[in-house]
């Protein structure tokens, strides 16, 4: 069973390598692992979304981590010389109004909007799985009250809920997160429940309660672990929804403020030369769907390769 | 080899492989196997040693593509039908050879009633209903199809108002439950799936099945779902069948008891390779290969201040690193070093009985 | 209880006129009608007792209640109405820590051992979360606790890093086996241990649970639709049908001269591993009945052949009937 040399299959692309005496070292069976990358791979769209975000990801690091000394150029370095200057070699997107790299900006947009993404979403999970799995295990009245408070949260359209907590706290990348988080948590704490549901049903919980074991120990150590993967499979799908959301709250002021470089932002400040200069709306736009949708396919690959129904012929 | 062209059904090295993440899997290493007509054969053996495999690629009703049948050749009534085309082989499947699985629960369509489904198996049969139209729009032509032959006037959307009208099947289909011994077919007949008790419901498969006429029925484990009480009287009834309708059946399961309750002839698998082919007396009374040696006498039978099973060591194989040479040679208490070896092939132990053991087939 | 069969040695656990009844949510219940609450009774009034270092077999098929009976003996569901004593003392009313302290001595072996164990956990973890789940309360290292009871029961030493999904399925019920013995409990609760293994792993386990009955002085509840494993594995057995039991006495006499009709037909549809002797078909007509209509009288009666008019109107009782315990109403 482990005299194999185990290799992500015969394509260049090689995520992990593991070698035979460790690939059972993993705190899960390695076949979900294998399985779920080779999901990914053997579609096209969802493999598409594993580069995005990859991308995504890598240049957030590199970007926030360097600065803008590696950009092209100063993201708001004001050059009235070259305002609106169409894409070319020494511009690669072109300038926008105030003459500003629309490149380089795009690029020092990344950091900013996965901060704010990571930080609405790793709060929704937090908090979600806390109330989730509290209500889910309890059952009862602790269970109701729990779940009819997310639906309180559920019933408002998200959008205009951020909208009048960042417009109550004034405007700025930071208050945005403020506004935000609120509208993302309940989906979690309900998805939580579910799994908490299930996997209280599970005989290696009920072994655990026959032990003596506390509730406290089961839920931390038992139910959690197991619900991490489809709570990160559908907070993947999430940060894209995240970053969407932001952007438009910057599209409409609340978010952020001038002169940070923030694709909603830049949007709206382009607007007006759409027909004229139209790459420098166009520029961050793309950039806003491209990377909503990569992530947006990374999930739902994810949640299409946890899904034993849909997992098909490859598990 | 003979082929005897009294032998309905012969099986001769067949070799199927699955792809299994990134491993491919060899479920069905060189079987062989042949079926008498009007006999029941079981085919026993633990998970993973390729029986199901076996049904399935005789039906040919493999998943596509992880599995592929690699080599060997299926003689089907002198025919070898591995080499049959698509239609041909939808053509034979349901009429000549009929298959039954484990959970009759999810082999039955739980929103049609019992009688729609009989009543569907008959329709194919008499070609009232092709069991695969053609062309781009196939589901709307076999809808269509299905309302006309059955008097329903509009094409698309069902009379949901005849949901409670209660519908007049045939006689044929009542005949055909009343030979699975079911006591009141009018009444059975009217009802859902769920409605049904799994023997009940097995017994319906059954019927569906037999409908056709099959010569060979393979069935896969259709006890294994059902009480021990209902188990008893399906085995019954496949007995009746064998005599009644002359049709062979291939019983497959897991458990050694109903073989031997149910079979004529008994073949033993392990692994993925065919290890025992003998009648059912000399199997259990002789037998030849350690493994059925072993599976026999680790039967519980005895009480409990009556001594000690005994059983046999070790595990099943993992099939995607199986031991080289025999692969029951790890757990085996005759083993020698020729087992490690050589892969055995099926001698001659005795008349009709099979075995792939040298090292006991030689004493 | 009266007309208890005396038990060879001291009792461990009785349970008296045990219920679990578990209602049946219908949507929003009419509040002009609130008496059509339904419930489905899946043990209705279950009277048995366990003695110590004794194995009692519980058989039944599937609806008949007997892993809702194991369960709530484990107070994993707390009982409708009934009294379970554990070493004379009633525990159906323990709660909280009490509850806890209780849970040392009964212990649990589930069925599918791929499900039973966590598989984020590695087998050493999973040994010992019982006994780290009294810390404060244990005399000897855990670690030294674990690596006997693994060794016990015939785990591979250097197994203890590994995850469940590295181990056989034979392996992995011995897991489940280990992690059960390591509080050193007095009873252990086996629902189907060995339903869901390969048919040449089987009688491993079967002689390993054997072993450590004998070794570690254990009583068995062992539960199983098998009656070739309750033969090999019980001192006594008992009979469930549709949640009540209606047969209790040693297992031989009641394999070899069953009383109650139902056993009569359960003992002979079990197919022997012998083509010499063939199933005398004592065939049942109609079906388990359900738990949340049971019939009338003797839950049996519509699938008896003996039915008489009394079977229909009242429900037998456990009576003493040549040296065991039958619910019929006849007498032989």
């Amino acid at each position: 069973m482990f005299c194999t040399h185990f290799l992500i299959l015969e394509s260049p692309y090689r995520a992990i390598k593991l070698q035979s005496k460790n690939r059972h070292r993993l705190p899960f069976n390695t076949n979900e692992l294998e399985i779920t990358l080779r999901i990914l791979r053997s579609s096209p769209i969802a493999f598409a979304g594993l580069i995005i975000s990859l991308l995504f990801v890598v240049s957030t690091v590199v970007i926030g981590i360097g600065g803008s000394a590696i950009l092209p150029y100063d993201p708001e370095a004001i050059s009235p010389s070259s305002v609106l200057s169409p894409p070319s070699l020494i511009h690669l997107m072109g300038t926008d109004n105030l003459g500003r790299d629309v490149l380089s900006r795009v690029l020092a947009a990344i950091p900013i909007d996965a901060q704010v993404a990571f930080t609405v979403v790793a709060f929704a999970i937090a908090l979600g799985i806390v109330t989730g799995t509290t209500a889910g295990y309890l059952g009862g009245v602790v269970e109701e009250v729990t779940m009819r408070i997310t639906d309180i949260f559920l019933a408002f359209p998200g959008i205009i809920l951020a909208l009048a907590i960042a417009a109550a706290l004034g405007p700025s990348t930071w208050n945005s997160v403020l506004a935000l988080a609120p509208v993302w948590w309940p989906w979690y704490t309900r998805l939580a429940r579910g799994q908490t549901l299930s996997i209280k049903s599970q005989e290696y919980v009920q072994a655990s309660r026959a032990s003596g074991q506390r509730a406290r120990y089961i839920v931390l150590h038992h139910i959690v672990p197991n619900l991490m993967p489809v709570i990160l499979a559908y907070a993947t799908l999430d940060l894209g929804s995240v970053i969407l959301a932001f952007s438009v709250l910057s599209f409409l002021g609340l978010g952020a403020q001038p002169p940070t470089s923030e694709w909603g932002l830049m949007t709206v400040q382009s607007e007006q030369y759409l027909i004229n200069a139209s790459w420098a709306p166009l520029a961050p736009g793309l950039a806003i769907l491209i990377v909503a949708i990569g992530f947006s396919l990374l999930g739902d690959g994810l949640q299409r390769a946890l899904d034993p129904t849909t997992r098909g012929l490859f598990s | 080899m003979e082929r005897d062209s009294r032998k309905l059904l012969s099986v001769r090295h067949l070799e199927t492989r699955y792809r299994v993440a990134n491993h491919i899997v060899i479920a069905l290493n060189g079987v062989d196997l042949d079926v008498s007509r009007a006999k029941i054969v079981a085919i026993v053996g633990e998970s993973a040693c390729g029986k199901t495999t076996l049904g399935l690629s005789i039906i040919n009703l493999l998943p596509k593509p992880a599995a592929q049948i690699a080599g060997g050749e299926i003689l089907f009534e002198g025919t070898d039908i591995l080499s049959l085309d698509f239609d041909k082989m939808t053509k034979l499947r349901g009429t000549k050879i009929g298959m039954i699985f484990q959970d009759p629960m999810s082999s039955l369509d739980p929103v049609y009633t019992v009688g729609e489904q009989i009543t569907e198996a008959i329709d194919v049969r008499e070609g009232r209903m092709s069991p695969r139209p053609k062309g781009p729009f196939r589901r709307y032509e076999a809808m269509r199809d299905y309302r006309r032959s059955h008097g329903y006037s509009r094409l698309l959307g069902d009379g949901s108002s005849r949901i409670h009208e209660k519908r007049k099947y045939s006689e044929e289909a009542t005949d055909a439950l009343k030979r699975v011994q079911i006591a009141d077919p009018e009444r059975v007949l009217a009802k859902y799936p769920h409605e049904l008790s799994g023997g009940m419901a097995q017994r319906v498969m059954i019927a569906q099945a037999l409908i056709q006429k099959p010569s060979l029925l393979i069935a896969d484990e259709p006890t294994s779902a059902l009480d021990v009480t209902t188990q008893a009287e399906v085995l019954g009834l496949m007995r009746n069948l064998r005599d009644e309708i002359d049709s062979s059946i291939m019983f497959i399961t897991h458990d050694l008891a109903v073989a031997a309750q149910v079979a004529d002839r008994v073949a033993v698998m392990y692994a993925g390779e065919m290890v025992e082919i003998a009648t059912v007396k000399d199997i259990f009374r002789e037998p030849i290969h350690p493994y059925t040696e072993g599976l026999i006498r680790s039967f519980p039978r005895q009480y409990k201040d009556e001594g000690r099973l005994e059983a046999i060591s070790g595990d099943v194989p993992d099939l995607r690193s199986p031991p080289p040479g025999c692969k029951f040679h790890p757990r085996c208490k005759y083993v020698l070093e020729r087992c490690s070896k050589e892969p055995p092939k099926l001698l001659d132990a005795g008349p009709d009985h099979k075995a792939a053991c040298p090292v006991r087939c030689s004493s | 209880m009266s007309g208890e069969v005396q038990l060879v040695t001291e009792q461990l656990l009785e349970a008296r006129n045990l219920k679990k009844h578990f209602p049946l949510r219908s949507g929003i219940s009419n509040p002009l009608r609130p008496r059509q609450r339904l419930q489905i009774r899946a043990v209705d009034g279950v009277s048995f007792a366990v003695g110590k270092k004794e194995s009692l077999g519980l058989v039944g098929e599937s609806g008949s209640g007997k892993t809702t009976l194991g369960r709530a003996v484990l107070m994993l569901e707390k009982p409708s109405s009934g009294q379970i004593l554990f070493n004379g003392v009633d525990i159906t009313v323990l709660r909280g820590e009490d509850l806890r302290q209780l849970r040392r001595k009964m212990q649990v072996v589930f069925q599918n051992p791929n499900s039973s164990l966590d598989p984020r956990q590695r087998m050493k973890d999973i040994i010992s979360e019982p006994l780290r789940a009294f810390k404060g309360s244990l005399t000897s290292s855990i670690e030294e606790t674990v690596s006997q009871v693994a060794a016990a029961v015939g785990l591979p030493e250097d197994g203890s890093m590994r995850f469940p999904h590295e181990f056989s399925g034979g392996q992995r019920q011995r897991i489940a086996i280990a992690r059960a013995l390591v509080l050193n409990p007095e009873l252990i609760v086996l629902d189907e241990p060995t339903s869901a293994l390969d048919a040449s792993v089987q009688a491993q386990i079967l002689n390993l649970l054997r072993r450590i009955q004998e070794q570690f002085g254990l009583s068995y509840l062992f539960i199983t639709h098998n009656v070739n494993v309750v033969k090999y594995m019980a001192d006594r057995i008992a009979v469930m049908y549709a949640g009540k039991l209606v047969e209790i006495g040693s297992t031989r006499e009641v394999l070899e001269q069953p009383l109650h009709h139902y056993t009569i037909a359960l003992i002979s549809s079990v197919p022997d591993p012998d083509p010499e002797t063939p199933l005398r078909n004592v065939s049942l007509k109609g079906e388990v009945p359900s738990a949340l209509n049971p019939p009338s009288g003797c839950r049996f009666h519509p699938r008896c052949e003996h039915a008489l008019d009394i079977c229909r109107t009242t429900e037998p009782q456990l009576r003493q009937i040549k040296g065991r315990l039958v619910a019929c109403h006849h007498d032989s």
